[in-house]
C-alpha cells in the first residue's frame, strides 16, 4: 500500500510537471519542482482527509509515505539539475565515444570541441545571478548566502576527507 | 506502537549509521571510496538486523520492508550526491576558493587562471582513468567502459522528454502595460527589448529638462576650478555627463534640479524592477547623459558591447542598460542598431583587439559571427531600450542631421554582503 500510494503520487505530480514545462519552462526550476511536488503532497493529504477519504492510513504509514516521497523528490531534483546543464565529464565520455581513439595530447581538439573554456564563465554568471557572490573593486566576494554554502562544504570536506575538486 | 515508530524511523537510523561509518572509515583509512561503500553496506545491514532480530517478522508487511529499504536507498543517494558536489562541482570549488580568500577577494582573471579549461579537462581525464572508464593505450585514450556512456544517453533522452526546446520567437517591442510574463519571456530569449512609454510623459519631460539644463550649466561652468574633474573630462571628451558626479554639481549650482533628477531616477528604478529584476539598482558610476553630434564622424560609435567598451564587466557579470532617447530616434536622428540575443554568444567571446584605444568589433567580424539583419527600433521620448551588457550594438548609420540626446542608466544586482 505504501509503495503503491507513493509511486502513484510521484507519477501524478511528475505528469503535472511535464505539462507545466510544456507550457513554460520556469526560470527557477528547483523552486517550481519543490512547489509542485510538496504542494501536491499536501493537497493529496487534504483531499484524502477532508473531501474524499480513499485510504485509511495510520500516522506511521503517512510518515513512511512522506519519507519515501520526499527522498524520491530530492533524487529527482538532483537528476533534473544534471539535465539542465550537461556535465563536462559526460560530455567528455560522449566525445570519446564519437572519436574512438583520442591522442593523449588532448588539449587542443577536446577544448575546441567541448567549449569548456566557457564553463567557468557560465558558473560565475549563474552564481552572481543566484546571489552567491558579488564583484567589488574588480574582486569577487561571497555574499552571506555564499559563505554559508562554503562553510557547509568546507566542513564536509574535512569530516569526510574530500579533496578540493571541480 | 514502538515497533511502528521504529520501522518508520528505520531509514533515518540506517542513514545515520551510514554517515557515521563513512566518517570512521575515512578518518581511519583515508580511503574515500571504501568509506562510501562501507557506509552504504552498514546502513543496509542496520535495516536487516532491525527487521530480522528485533521485530516480529510476522507483524511487518512486505510493503513496509520495501518502503523502508527504498527510503534508505534514496536518502543515501542524496547524501552521496551532496558529498560528490565537493569533488565535482565547479561552483563549490569557486565558493571554497573565495572563502579561503574572504578578506581580499579574487579577480575574475585569477579565478579563470586557478581553474583553466585545460585543468578542467585534465582533472576529469584523471578521474575517468582512475575509475577505469577510459584507458591509455600507446598514447591514445580509449573508452573502456560503457557505464557512463549509458548514463549520458539516458540523461539525454530524459532531457529531450522533460525540457522542451523553446522554439517560439518572441517579439522585441512591448508596451509597459503588456503582460509581465510575456515581457520576461521575451527578455530571457533576446536580452533586448523596447518598452514603449517606459516613463510617463511627465517624468520624461522632467528628465529632458534636467538633462538640457545640466548641459547648459556645465557648459557655463566649464572653466570653473571647482567642477569635478571626471565630470568635466567626460563632458569635454565625448559630450557625456557622468551621472555619478551630477548630484554634487547640482547641489551647488541648482538644487531644485537635483530633486527632479532623484525623482526620475527613482521612477526609472521602479519601472525596471517591476519589469525585470527586483533586486537590481542603477550604478551611477556607469550611467551617463549623452549628446551625439551626428555630423561629427569621429563621434560615431561602432559595434561594441557595454561589458567591453563601458567596462561594466569590472563590476558585474550581469548588467542591463536602460537607454532612453530624449528625441524621436530611428528616422531623422540615429537610434541604435542591435543584435538581439547576441548576448548568449558574446558573453563567452574573448575581448576584441582595441581600435583607436576602444573595444570595438569590426563590421566584418560582426557579419561573420552574426549573419542577421540588425534590429533598429524607432523610439520616442519616454520609450526605453533595455539590453544586456553583452548585447552587440552600435549607433544607427543615418545621414547626419542634428543632435541626439539620450540617457544610459546601467543596472546591476545589489550586492548582498
Amino acid at each position: 500500500m505504501i509503495l503503491l500510494i507513493t509511486s502513484s503520487l510521484l507519477f501524478l505530480f511528475f505528469l503535472l510537471h511535464l505539462i507545466w514545462w510544456r507550457i513554460k519552462v520556469p526560470s527557477n526550476a528547483t523552486i517550481t519542482l519543490l512547489a509542485i511536488f510538496l504542494g501536491g503532497l499536501i493537497c493529496a493529504w487534504a483531499i484524502n482527509t477532508f473531501l474524499f477519504p480513499m485510504f485509511s492510513l495510520s500516522i506511521f504509514e503517512i510518515m513512511q509515505i512522506v519519507l519515501l516521497y520526499l527522498g524520491c523528490v530530492m533524487v529527482y531534483i538532483i537528476v533534473y539539475s544534471a539535465l539542465e546543464q550537461q556535465s563536462p565529464t559526460l560530455a567528455l565520455i560522449s566525445y570519446f565515444n564519437r572519436n574512438k581513439e583520442i591522442a593523449s595530447d588532448f588539449t587542443d581538439s577536446i577544448l575546441q570541441n567541448l567549449h569548456v573554456d566557457n564553463e567557468m564563465k557560465k558558473r560565475l554568471l549563474l552564481m552572481e545571478q543566484g546571489g552567491w557572490m558579488f564583484l567589488e573593486e574588480r574582486k569577487w566576494h561571497l555574499t552571506k548566502k555564499g559563505k554559508r554554502i562554503g562553510i557547509i562544504f568546507e566542513y564536509a570536506a574535512v569530516i569526510f576527507g574530500l579533496k578540493k575538486g571541480g | 506502537m514502538l515497533v511502528n515508530a521504529l520501522i518508520t524511523c528505520l531509514p533515518l537510523i540506517a542513514l545515520f549509521v551510514n554517515i557515521m561509518l563513512q566518517i570512521s572509515v575515512v578518518q581511519f583509512s583515508g580511503r574515500i571510496g571504501l568509506s562510501i561503500v562501507s557506509g552504504l553496506i552498514g546502513g543496509f545491514l542496520t535495516i536487516l538486523i532491525f527487521l530480522g532480530f528485533l521485530f516480529d517478522i510476522n507483524a511487518i508487511t512486505s510493503s513496509q520492508v520495501g518502503s523502508g529499504l527504498l527510503s534508505y536507498l534514496v536518502l543515501a543517494f542524496c547524501f552521496w550526491a551532496f558529498l560528490n558536489l565537493n569533488i565535482t562541482s565547479l561552483r563549490i570549488r569557486i565558493v571554497r576558493d573565495l572563502l579561503k580568500n574572504d578578506a581580499v577577494g579574487l579577480s575574475t582573471n585569477l579565478l579563470l587562471q586557478h581553474y583553466s579549461p585545460q585543468e578542467l579537462i585534465k582533472r576529469r581525464i584523471l578521474r575517468l582513468e582512475k575509475t577505469g572508464e577510459i584507458i591509455n593505450q600507446k598514447g591514445r585514450w580509449i573508452l573502456n567502459s560503457k557505464k557512463l556512456l549509458f548514463l549520458g544517453i539516458c540523461l539525454e533522452f530524459l532531457r529531450k522528454l522533460i525540457i522542451p526546446k523553446n522554439k517560439k520567437a518572441h517579439k522585441l517591442s512591448y508596451h509597459r502595460s503588456d503582460s509581465l510574463r510575456k515581457i520576461r519571456s521575451a527578455w530571457i530569449q533576446n536580452k533586448t527589448l523596447k518598452i514603449n512609454s517606459f516613463l510617463s510623459q511627465d517624468n520624461a519631460i522632467k528628465l529632458q529638462n534636467v538633462v538640457n539644463k545640466s548641459y547648459e550649466l556645465i557648459n557655463i561652468e566649464c572653466d570653473s576650478p571647482t567642477i569635478n574633474p571626471d565630470l568635466l573630462d567626460n563632458f569635454k571628451r565625448w559630450d557625456g555627463i557622468w551621472v555619478h558626479a551630477l548630484p554634487e554639481f547640482l547641489t551647488a549650482k541648482q538644487p531644485d534640479l537635483l530633486a527632479d533628477l532623484s525623482h526620475v531616477l527613482n521612477e526609472i528604478t521602479l519601472g525596471f524592477r517591476n519589469l525585470l529584476k527586483v533586486e537590481w539598482s542603477i550604478d551611477t558610476r556607469f550611467s551617463f547623459f549623452r549628446r551625439h553630434y551626428t555630423y561629427d564622424p569621429n563621434k560615431y560609435v561602432q559595434w561594441h558591447t557595454d561589458a567591453e567598451a563601458a567596462k561594466t564587466l569590472e563590476v558585474s557579470f550581469n548588467c542591463v542598460n536602460v537607454w532612453l532617447p530624449l528625441n524621436s530616434v530611428g528616422t531623422h536622428l540615429p537610434s541604435l542598431e542591435l543584435i538581439p540575443a547576441s548576448t548568449h554568444k558574446m558573453r563567452f567571446e574573448p575581448p576584441p583587439e582595441k581600435i583607436d584605444n576602444y573595444s570595438y568589433r569590426t563590421e566584418e567580424w560582426v557579419k561573420n559571427n552574426f549573419p542577421v539583419t540588425p534590429w533598429i527600433p524607432k523610439a520616442e521620448l519616454g520609450d526605453a531600450l533595455l539590453f544586456d551588457h553583452f548585447t552587440l550594438h552600435r549607433t544607427q548609420k543615418i545621414a547626419p542631421q542634428g543632435i541626439r540626446t539620450s540617457c544610459e542608466f546601467r543596472f546591476i544586482p545589489v550586492a548582498k554582503e
